[in-house]
């Protein structure tokens, strides 16, 4: 499937090489500069930084005479506007990589480790009880795990629709409206209802399975 | 529902940059979408980058309709080595770049000073925001005369619309005082092609400001 190039994307792919070329680069910096520089400024405030990924970035556009920028024509989804960006991140994240190699001592979290954020999330979200100084006494330390255990067989149950709407409340702590903009759904109010059900089962399942603090 | 655990292959299912662009334009298939949303529930890679380019999207058509509405004085300067090395990048296009380095770095700082506001006041998240009524996302606009409208803060009198192409160029620009709604009569967009839009809420500088949303026009 072939997408939609903009007028001055598409002059700068046409352009025989030489003065023409040239020109419809000009005139595609003039359009894009901007929102390269945008892109790029969301990923590091450094001006010096910013500069140098400007500087990478627009070597990576024309490089093999804008191959990168010739994918979109061919494989490309979406605007252009919003798979630029998307390579634009891309590119940045690469560069940061040359430089400084991946982030020692962070390892990918598998998906065990997901799960089991989210699950502490939602438990400080239904007002579970928590684990609490080691002063605690034993039963109360089992009761907690107990809950979190039961909280991680409630959430395996949902759909993935519904773990995910979860994980971008609580993990990464979208808001609603940007909630509903990500998943293309068209009403903010059905997200909001959405997670108050999911909210709502889980508090039900739990306080079936007999477990403290869940009440709503 | 499956409960058994397992590694997500991180290094060959995470999304390209098509896959990216169309989850955040929402041009996937029913089937695709169940697809992507499966990997992007358990793979917290994606789902940043996913964010991130929703973000960038979104807040760059706000804040270039910012700088395109009421220019100002430029903001930010790059130092002499730095804005070297990029001319010397960019060698054809020396007078582009030193307009596009001297754009300002973030809507938040554009705003402020432009509007003389207190700088701790004015801030592009702490804005009240405006709420769109039509045209919302991805909902399509007749080519002429297209028709915006969005629900009133109170206090505020004035709204400055702006209607931008993909890339940030404005297309049109118009104010609104008491309503809320506005006919850009003066204009005609390129049938089939992507348009952005928002509007700012004026009172003393930008009081209020709406998310941008994208429109096709028909």
């Amino acid at each position: 499937m072939s997408a939609t190039l903009p007028a001055v994307v598409e002059q700068l792919l046409a352009a025989p090489p030489g003065p023409e070329s040239e020109r419809a680069w000009d005139e595609f910096l003039a359009a894009y500069s901007g929102l390269l520089l945008h892109a790029i400024r969301r990923l590091t405030s450094d001006h010096d930084e910013v500069m140098d990924r400007y500087a990478f970035v627009l070597d990576a556009l024309q490089k093999d005479r804008y191959a990168r920028l010739r994918k979109f024509s061919t494989v490309g989804r979406g605007s252009f506007t919003t798979w630029f960006v998307a390579v634009v991140r891309r590119l940045c994240v690469d560069e940061h990589r040359s430089k400084y190699g991946r982030p020692q001592g962070i390892r990918q979290p598998t998906w065990q480790a997901e799960r089991r954020q989210l699950v502490e999330l939602l438990a400080n979200e239904l007002s579970l009880e928590r684990l609490e100084s080691p002063d605690a006494a034993a039963d109360e330390i089992l009761t907690t795990r107990e809950a979190h255990e039961a909280l991680q067989s409630a959430l395996a149950r949902l759909g993935v629709a519904d773990r995910l709407l979860l994980r971008l409340r609580f993990e990464d702590e979208l808001s609603v409206p940007e909630i509903a903009r990500l998943l293309g759904v068209g009403s903010a109010f059905k997200v909001y209802r959405d997670i108050n059900r999911l909210l709502t089962t889980l508090r039900a399942e739990l306080q079936a399975a007999g477990i403290r603090g869940a009440a709503s | 529902m499956a409960t058994t655990d397992r590694e997500i292959d991180v290094t060959s299912d995470h999304f390209d940059e098509s896959q990216i662009a169309a989850f955040v334009d929402g041009e996937l298939s029913e089937a695709e979408r169940r697809r992507l949303q499966a990997h992007v529930e358990q793979c917290a890679t994606c789902r940043a980058a996913l964010i991130d380019v929703m973000r960038t999207v979104d807040s760059f058509v706000g804040v270039s309709g910012l700088a395109v509405a009421k220019t100002g004085e430029p903001t930010y300067k790059a130092s002499t080595e730095r804005r070297t090395r990029v001319l010397i990048g960019a060698l054809t296009a020396a007078g582009v770049i030193a307009v596009a380095l001297l754009l300002p770095p973030t809507g938040r700082r554009s705003a402020r000073e432009r509007s003389g506001s207190n700088p701790t006041e004015l801030s592009a998240d702490a804005l009240p925001t405006i709420e769109i009524v039509a045209p919302r996302n991805n909902d399509t606009l007749p080519a002429h005369a297209p028709r915006f409208r969005w629900r009133t803060v109170p206090g505020i009198e004035l709204y400055h619309v702006v209607i931008l192409q993909e890339g940030g160029a404005t297309v049109w620009s118009g104010d609104a005082r008491g309503v809320s709604e506005v006919t850009a009569d003066s204009v005609t967009l390129a049938p089939g092609k992507v348009y952005f839009w928002h509007v700012n809420g004026i009172r003393d500088g930008v009081a209020a400001t709406s998310r941008a949303h994208r429109f096709l026009a028909k």
